[in-house]
């Protein structure tokens, strides 16, 4: 079930009531049970044996590399657990394209893939990894418990779409009592509801548009392009940042704390920054885990070094998306930007002093709208349905005004761009200003806040498009 | 200030709060539905009033909006010397509900001609949604909210947020061919002959791809019903558009396989009612006025061959044999 | 015991007139230190010393203190 449908409405609560009604040594196994439940909902009983494969390979794998003394037997189980987690990866994300293959060699017509669906997969193995390499470092201890290690793989709350959870982070949360905790409760619900917000209200409405245009690039031209791409810019980003939100609200009902996945990303001054307020925890996993490495293996290089290891790396992080031409040129866009900048970063300070506006407010300015749009130029290789039409895209964009006003702003409805507007004003507001994020909270927090909490929920039902249910992450 | 924070006493608040909140969100949802005199899916009394007051033999044709925009009841009337009332409304009510609703009103001799859009047949449209959900509060049939599955019931209340968010549009602004107004009084919609196509994008989504079998039987058994008690039933594919179409080809071909697995003739193919996309006024179904002229006319050729034909309706035995 | 040597290549890669740099001091916590300065200070450490570190031993280093006992086993 989607955070966003009735059916988790009611789950939820359910949950939690037998959570909080049991004894506190067996809380984990309520959670475990209802994890394994959520993830039954998505009626692919597939997924449940693969999640359960990856929880026993690398709980097994992680027990051995602790146990051992020997490096080469460390290492041998290390890539046991990491290549078996791989493995179940690729096999899913390249199903499609092993499919289409085989039909054509074989003169097959066979459509399984279209009727296989991996939500989470890439999210747990990505979590598996990172424990065993944990281990193998000796950054972490291995998990003995099993109920407790299938529980950090299985979590419900981030077992769709993460965040990807270090061992360190969540597995000692797990372990805590549970105490009721009032203040968590209420902000966690109160999250939640932000989260469902930026998603039914917000994202699903900017969809509208971005779908319009994308769906059928031809039909549209010049500025259009141009406005759907931004739509899709800011729709993927409340998309995403409206789950995490659900995922960390819920987990904070059962005083879990999740990491944080965004940083108010699009107020980035620089690709690099960008980087480190988006998914955080996954860009945090190929730091990690590819970059890092990569960087001191190849620290001879010279200049070549970090600017290939940064390729290597996104790289990576377009192919995690998903087995298409268009993410794995989404990903070497971002190589690429960050690569060059490691090059011209000491160029562009010479620049800015001699220009004398390193200190100037209009240089941040300049420096986030330059990034929004680099990034949102590499968003059109990763919306786009071919390539064919991300060239489309790309190569139409200043052939002019055309069918903007009456093909696109105004064909949802007048309604529909003023509650946008009015939104995305106030979400720009909030970041820029922190004054206006108190004052909303003063507003939840004051004597009249159930009388807020009504609105405000009563805003989301009203507002709210409920017929889509899928999460754009959700499909990665 | 220490017993608030007591869990118990947050629970009772936030239960109580969720109640307000149900209590308001359909009380709004109802005061708008029920003082929506002029809305769209309010035609379901002109349509219900025709259907009652038609004496038989009549021709009675059903199925969702595809066939209020795109068939031309007065020309049919002409083609078979029968009156014909147009049932068509809105492909959301669900196939179920629209053959439950007819049936109490058709007679020996009567010709009923079912239309529905291809979403009928597969994942459970068959039940019906929102404009089910709508069309129960304009009428107070409660007991017609059975036909949705209860699970689905909340989902669908929220989906229906749009005619609260669209209030000012659809319900203030009359200036919109969606209106109870715009039918005529055989059934069909007209407003739409005179305006110009509006400009669309075909709905990329694919439908599901699991064939709905009980819909299918639903249907099969309404056919042998009406056969015992001397009513013709004819079943064809809806009006579509070109591009859509290739989207849909191969749900579509999976559905023909179904029919005539499981016994039921359907007069056309798919291909034979796929028409041009600039034929269709603002969805893939709602065919313009030349469009519509075109379908009414490849419509009544099909239904008289068919009606000639008198083998092609399901006979009484026929029918007792495959309902084992 | 972090030796003299090593802090002052540590300071001298990342421009830095003084800081206190113990065994177990992080890269975070010392200005400027991030995965870029830090390849050249081990690149600048395996020059000065004359020393040659694998990859996965340099991943293993969670402090000074370790990059420390790291120079000393390779040097003796």
């Amino acid at each position: 079930m989607s955070f966003n449908s009735a059916q988790y409405f009611i789950f939820l609560p359910v949950v939690f009531l037998v959570f909080y009604f049991t004894a506190d040594r067996y809380r984990w196994v309520v959670l475990l049970v209802a994890s394994y439940g959520f993830y039954a909902s998505f009626n692919a009983p597939y997924l449940l044996a693969v999640l359960l494969m990856v929880t026993g390979i690398s709980y097994t794998c992680g027990l051995r590399i602790a146990a051992k003394q020997d490096e080469t037997i460390r290492k041998r189980w290390l890539w046991i657990g990491s290549f078996a987690c791989l493995t179940i990866l690729a096999l899913f994300k390249y199903l499609p394209f092993f499919e289409s293959q085989a039909n054509r060699t074989f003169g097959l017509s066979s459509t399984l893939s279209s009727t296989i669906i991996s939500i989470g997969v890439s999210y747990f193995t990505f979590q598996a990894i990172s424990y065993l390499v944990d281990i193998y470092l000796e950054i972490e201890e291995s998990e003995c418990h099993f109920g407790h290690f299938a529980l950090y793989l299985a979590f419900f709350p981030k077992l769709s779409q993460g965040p990807i959870e270090r061992a360190g982070d969540l597995l000692p949360q797990l372990k805590q009592p549970y105490r009721f905790d009032y203040d968590a409760m209420r902000s966690g619900m109160l999250l939640f509801t932000w989260g469902l917000f930026k998603k039914v209200v917000v994202a699903d409405r900017l969809a509208l548009y971005a779908d319009q245009v994308y769906n059928n690039v031809h039909n549209y031209t010049g500025l259009s392009l141009i406005i759907g791409t931004y739509a899709y810019a800011l729709q993927i980003y409340f998309d995403f940042a409206g789950y995490t939100d659900m995922a960390r609200g819920t987990g904070r009902m059962f005083g879990i704390n999740l990491t944080e996945n965004f940083n108010s990303p699009y107020s980035a001054t620089s690709v690099a920054d960008f980087w480190r307020r988006w998914h955080i925890s996954f860009s945090r996993w190929i730091l990690d885990y590819i970059f890092k490495p990569l960087q001191m293996a190849w620290r001879n290089w010279g200049q070549a070094g970090p600017a290939a290891a940064l390729i290597v790396t996104f790289l990576v992080c377009g192919i995690w998306h998903g087995a298409t031409w268009g993410f794995v040129i989404w990903g070497l866009l971002h190589g690429i930007y960050l690569a060059s900048s490691t090059s011209y970063r000491p160029y562009q300070k010479r620049l800015h002093k001699w220009l004398g506006v390193e200190k100037s407010p209009w240089l941040k300015w300049w420096q986030m709208f330059v990034t929004f749009n680099l990034v949102s130029f590499a968003w059109v290789f990763f919306r786009s349905k071919s390539l064919g039409d991300a060239w489309y895209v790309i190569s139409s964009w200043f052939h002019g005004v055309k069918g903007l006003r009456s093909d696109l702003i105004l064909s949802q409805g007048r309604q529909n761009i003023l509650l946008l507007l009015a939104c995305i004003t106030l979400f720009v507001l909030a970041a820029i200003r922190p004054q206006v994020a108190e004052r909303f909270n003063s507003l939840f927090n004051g004597t009249s806040r159930w009388l807020f909490y009504y609105l405000f929920v009563m805003l989301i039902l009203i507002c709210g498009l409920f017929g889509k249910a899928e999460f754009i992450y959700g499909r990665f | 200030m220490e017993d608030s924070r007591r869990p118990t006493v947050l629970f009772i608040k936030w239960v109580a709060m969720l109640v307000v909140v149900a209590l308001s969100y359909t009380g709004l949802l109802y005061y708008i539905v029920i003082n929506g005199k002029d809305n769209y899916l309010a035609a379901t009394f002109n349509k219900m009033k025709l259907l009652e007051n038609t004496l038989s033999p009549k021709m009675v044709l059903v199925g969702g909006s595809n066939i209020a925009f795109g068939l031309d009841s007065t020309k049919t009337r002409q083609a078979f010397g029968l009156p014909v009332v147009n049932m068509g409304l809105h492909s959301g009510l669900g196939l179920k509900f629209m053959l439950d609703q007819v049936k109490p009103y058709i007679n020996k001799n009567d010709i009923v001609v079912i239309v529905p859009e291809y979403s009928q047949y597969v994942g459970d449209s068959f039940y019906g949604d929102e404009a089910l959900l709508e069309v129960v509060m304009i009428t107070k049939d409660w007991s017609a909210l059975g036909y949705i599955p209860a699970l689905k019931i909340p989902n669908i209340a929220l989906r229906l947020n749009r005619i609260i968010f669209s209030y000012y549009n659809e319900h203030v602004n009359s200036d919109t061919i969606y209106s109870r107004n715009s039918f005529n009084s055989d059934g069909d919609l007209t407003a739409h002959l005179a305006l110009p196509n509006v400009k669309f994008s075909i709905d990329y989504k694919a439908l599901p791809a699991d064939i709905n079998q009980k819909a299918i039987r639903y249907l099969y058994n309404f056919i042998a019903t009406n056969a015992d008690h001397g009513i013709t039933t004819l079943i064809l594919y809806p009006c579509l558009a070109r591009s859509y179409y290739h989207r849909q080809a191969a749900t579509i071909a999976k559905i023909a396989g179904a029919f005539s697995k499981n016994g039921i003739h359907v007069l056309s193919s798919a291909q034979d009612f796929v028409y041009d996309d600039d034929l269709f006024f603002n969805t893939h179904y709602h065919l313009n006025a030349q469009g519509r002229s075109l379908h009414t006319e490849k419509t009544i050729q099909a239904l008289k061959v068919a009606l000639m034909d008198r083998t092609l309706a399901p006979t009484s035995t026929s029918a007792q044999n495959l309902n084992k | 015991m972090v030796s003299e040597k090593l802090k002052s290549v540590i300071l001298g890669e990342l421009e830095l007139d003084d800081f206190d740099i113990v065994d177990s001091t992080t890269a975070d916590m010392v200005p400027g230190w991030d995965s870029l300065r830090h390849v050249r200070v081990i690149l600048a450490v395996e020059q000065v010393y004359g020393i040659r570190f694998q990859t996965i031993e340099l991943i293993r280093i969670k402090n000074v203190g370790d990059l420390q006992a790291l120079i000393d086993r390779k040097t003796t």
